[in-house]
């Protein structure tokens, strides 16, 4: 038996939990439980107990002494409650203290992982025996269905048209509901119910689909049921500003007793299926469904408050922990990131690329890294110290970061070199890549920016300390970027992976050799020096380019498609002698693109670019091509959210008339573009790969010219 | 994530716009040495952003001071091979 979902009833105020029987049957089970929060009262004491006493959703209080931080302890107030409203009593008691009184604790988590935390239970488990930080395990065989929609509209779908049919998949058949509108929804939701999936998968259910066949089943007073138990839980969509950046998150449309998933916008089902889900909604404690909606992010402070739970620690409602005062020089030596060195520009061969896997991770549980371990009061003599920072850090205790975190670095570890785990080894390499991240966010309730600067600093030294070893075997460094190197020597591979074993060793974390290229360009950057992190070469017989078009998402296909010609023609080359005879083949493909694309030649498809908006329509200062985009976009009466993207072909780039400038791919206008911005685009990316090489003035004559220019006549 | 101050590849751009004005004031050819002068400061600023002195212009002078000697002795091997 396994445990398959957990949600509240807030009406009942009791949980419901479903398991998935072996005979592929689902029972639910509800139980009562009562939620619980903690308040620590600086003064006032007496105002809250009378308050507590007053309310009737409060079913008993009692006084603890329990750890209101990580190191420290203090008498709380436990407060239990009868319903289902922790937020709104804690949001009554913190305002009534004015917000400083009282200090609140295990306020917003999550009724599921309240659940899961305190019965020491997790998404799908095996109820007989079983452990998150299992390797080996068994999963229940879960019944899934696909499903999809067309719409009967030859522009952008909207609510207003019709539904033509709906295409429904499970594993072993596919079939259509086609006929009258109400017949087909009806159809489907009966057929929901007898197939009885646990999992329903959407393409854009949260942001398309649910809302559509919402509006459409309304329209025919059909109840939209699709879940085990009546009901949904749905939230709206909004857009938010993180990091520099707006993002936006859809409104999410989530079932009782199944699961939808939204394939287009889960991340996690992207990166790692199914079976990377599983793997970590039962490390994470967040049930399947949830989990699919949420980032990694999430899933690692989810771990992080469990951790906290076990220990007794009790969570802050909102963070206190304040930053140490630094001077300016302390501030400037220690707000750093990880070491880069600047790139030799050409190309290069014989030059082995080394990385460090998880490289932060690995700090954080190699050197004890964690909120209550550096600059910690017991041992401030410690002789164990961060480089250069020389912040003290705990010789007595394991802190509790490394612990959340040395689990999911031994589990990827022994998950790799195995195909059949890729999905739960790629959302496990997520969860490591984030967890440093969340030292130093200062939303993390477990965060600490000191932290956040040991674990770089640490980083920075273990990059120089490889890059003398390496200097002392004859290796050159080329470049290297906080946790990788490319090192040049004339050796065969096998002294490379003994360089490899010899800096692991000094080190006390893995290097390991990545690959062997053949031959690797470093592209300069605008400012006539490296670029960082902007290469391309072929390693042990595999392409590998960063930083350049290819990569970027703002790029249309065409650009892309080129880069990759290109790329493929220099990927011939086996040194870096036939890499150079290989450059007029490669100019070869630049003019076949450029002529196709001055002929009108291509397809529509390769032309789009998708421009991420950072903000609303009105808000735009400048007329730029998005924002014409966005005004067409409008009057089809299509308005998107910040964060969204908007894809368009340019088309005329220089008219003054704004309609003019773009067409919007989904209306189909006609097949006018813009022949010379878009071979501009070509041949700046043309030139971009090429730039070591290459003059771009003199790229641009030899590609346009119509005259037949001789190789000769051209270098 | 941490905080989002000014790395020291900033301050190292901030300071070269800042002598900005002198090399407007200089004649072509000087400009163009200033130029070259320039590139070799962002040549090292991994090694100035790991030092992270307060005075920007300190380790922005050692980096043109090493790429100068790098430069010396090159051309000492150079002039060895002439006067063989």
């Amino acid at each position: 038996m396994f445990l398959i979902d957990c949600y509240p009833d807030y009406t009942e105020s009791c949980m419901k939990i479903w398991f998935y029987h072996e005979n592929g049957t689902s029972v639910i089970k509800k139980e009562g439980f009562s939620p619980q929060f903690y308040v620590k009262a600086s003064r006032k004491e007496d105002v809250l107990l009378q308050y507590l006493e007053e309310i009737p959703s409060v079913r008993y209080i009692s006084y603890e002494n329990r750890f209101v931080s990580l190191r420290k302890k203090a008498p709380v107030v436990k407060v239990v409650l009868h319903e289902y409203n922790i937020r709104e009593t804690a949001s009554e008691i913190d305002r009534m203290g004015g917000y400083e009184t009282y200090e609140l604790f295990n306020v917003d988590i999550s009724f599921p992982q309240r659940y899961f935390f305190e019965k020491d239970l997790f998404p799908l488990m095996n109820m007989e025996d079983d452990s998150p930080f299992a390797v080996e395990y068994s999963v229940p065989d879960l019944k899934e269905l696909f499903f999809d929609v067309t719409v009967k509209s030859d522009r952008i779908p909207s609510y207003s048209d019709s539904l033509v049919s709906m295409e429904l998949k499970s594993r072993e058949d596919s079939f259509k509901l086609e006929g009258e509108e109400e017949e087909i929804l009806t159809d489907f939701i009966k057929f929901v119910k007898v197939f009885d999936p646990d999992i329903l998968y959407s393409y854009r259910g949260d942001e398309f689909v649910f809302p559509y066949l919402f509006y459409r089943s309304n329209l025919y007073n059909i109840p939209l049921e699709l879940g085990r138990e009546p009901g949904w839980f749905k939230r709206e969509g909004k857009s938010y500003f993180s990091y520099g950046r707006i993002v936006y998150k859809p409104p999410q449309y989530l079932l009782k007793g199944r699961m939808h998933i939204d394939t287009k916008s889960s991340f996690h089902y992207r990166e790692g299926g199914l079976e990377g889900l599983t793997e970590l909604a039962r490390m994470s404690r967040i049930p399947v469904q949830r989990l699919s909606r949420l980032s990694p992010g999430t899933a690692i402070s989810s771990m992080q408050l469990y951790e906290a739970y076990r220990r007794g620690v009790l969570i802050p409602w909102r963070k206190q922990t304040p930053e140490q005062f630094k001077t300016a020089l302390q501030l400037l030596k220690a707000d750093r990131g990880g070491h880069i060195f600047e790139p030799k520009v050409g190309v290069h061969q014989n030059v082995g690329e080394v990385d460090f896997s998880s490289l932060y991770p690995n700090i954080i549980s190699e050197f004890n890294i964690s909120p209550e371990t550096v600059l910690c009061t017991c041992c401030p003599d410690s002789q164990k110290r961060v480089p250069v920072l020389n912040y003290n850090i705990c010789e007595k205790k394991r802190g509790f970061i490394p612990d959340v975190v040395k689990p999911v670095i031994v589990k990827k570890a022994l998950y790799k070199g195995n195909p059949d785990l890729k999905g739960r080894r790629t959302l496990l390499k997520w969860i490591l890549v984030t967890c440093f991240g969340y030292l130093g966010y200062r939303n993390a309730r477990f965060g600490r920016i000191e932290c956040h600067e040991s674990v770089t600093a640490f980083a920075r030294e273990i990059l120089l300390k490889s890059m003398h070893i390496a200097e002392e075997k004859g290796f050159e460094v080329l470049h290297g970027i906080i946790d990788s190197l490319w090192l040049k020597k004339e050796v065969h591979r096998k002294e490379f992976e003994d360089l490899c074993d010899e800096i692991s060793d000094n080190i006390g974390i893995p290097l390991e050799l990545e690959g062997i290229y053949s031959w690797v360009v470093f592209l300069p950057s605008n400012l006539g020096i490296g670029a960082l992190n902007q290469y391309y070469g072929v390693i042990d017989g595999e392409l590998k380019a960063r930083g350049i078009e290819l990569r970027r998402r703002d790029q249309p296909k065409i650009v892309k498609n080129m880069q990759e010609d290109m790329l493929c023609t220099l990927a011939e080359a086996r040194t870096k002698k036939e890499f150079f005879k290989k450059i007029p083949a490669t100019l070869e493909v630049v003019k076949q693109y450029v002529y196709t694309v001055l002929k009108g030649d291509v397809t529509l498809e390769d032309l789009i670019i998708s421009v991420g908006m950072s903000r609303a329509l009105e808000d735009y200062k400048v007329n730029n091509l998005t924002v014409a985009a966005l005004k067409k976009l409008k009057k089809e009466g299509v308005e998107l959210y910040p964060g969204q993207m908007v894809r368009y072909i340019i088309r005329n780039w220089k008219t003054r008339k704004i309609a003019e400038r773009v067409s919007i791919p989904e209306l189909m206008e006609d097949t006018v573009y813009d022949k010379e911005k878009y071979t501009e685009l070509l041949l700046r990316a043309a030139h971009h790969m090429l730039s070591p090489f290459v003059d771009e003035e003199r790229l641009k004559e030899y590609i346009t010219c119509k005259r037949q220019m001789t190789l000769g006549e051209y270098l | 994530m941490g905080r989002t101050a000014a790395t020291y590849r900033m301050l190292t751009e901030s300071e070269i716009r800042k002598w900005s004005e002198f090399r407007k004031a200089l004649r072509k050819k000087d400009r163009e040495a200033f130029d070259e002068l320039m590139k070799r400061v962002r040549k090292h600023a991994s090694a100035s952003g790991y030092m992270a002195s307060l005075d920007v212009f300190d380790s922005m002078s050692m980096a043109i001071l090493v790429e100068h000697e790098k430069e010396i002795a090159a051309l000492k091997k150079k002039i060895e091979h002439v006067s063989d």
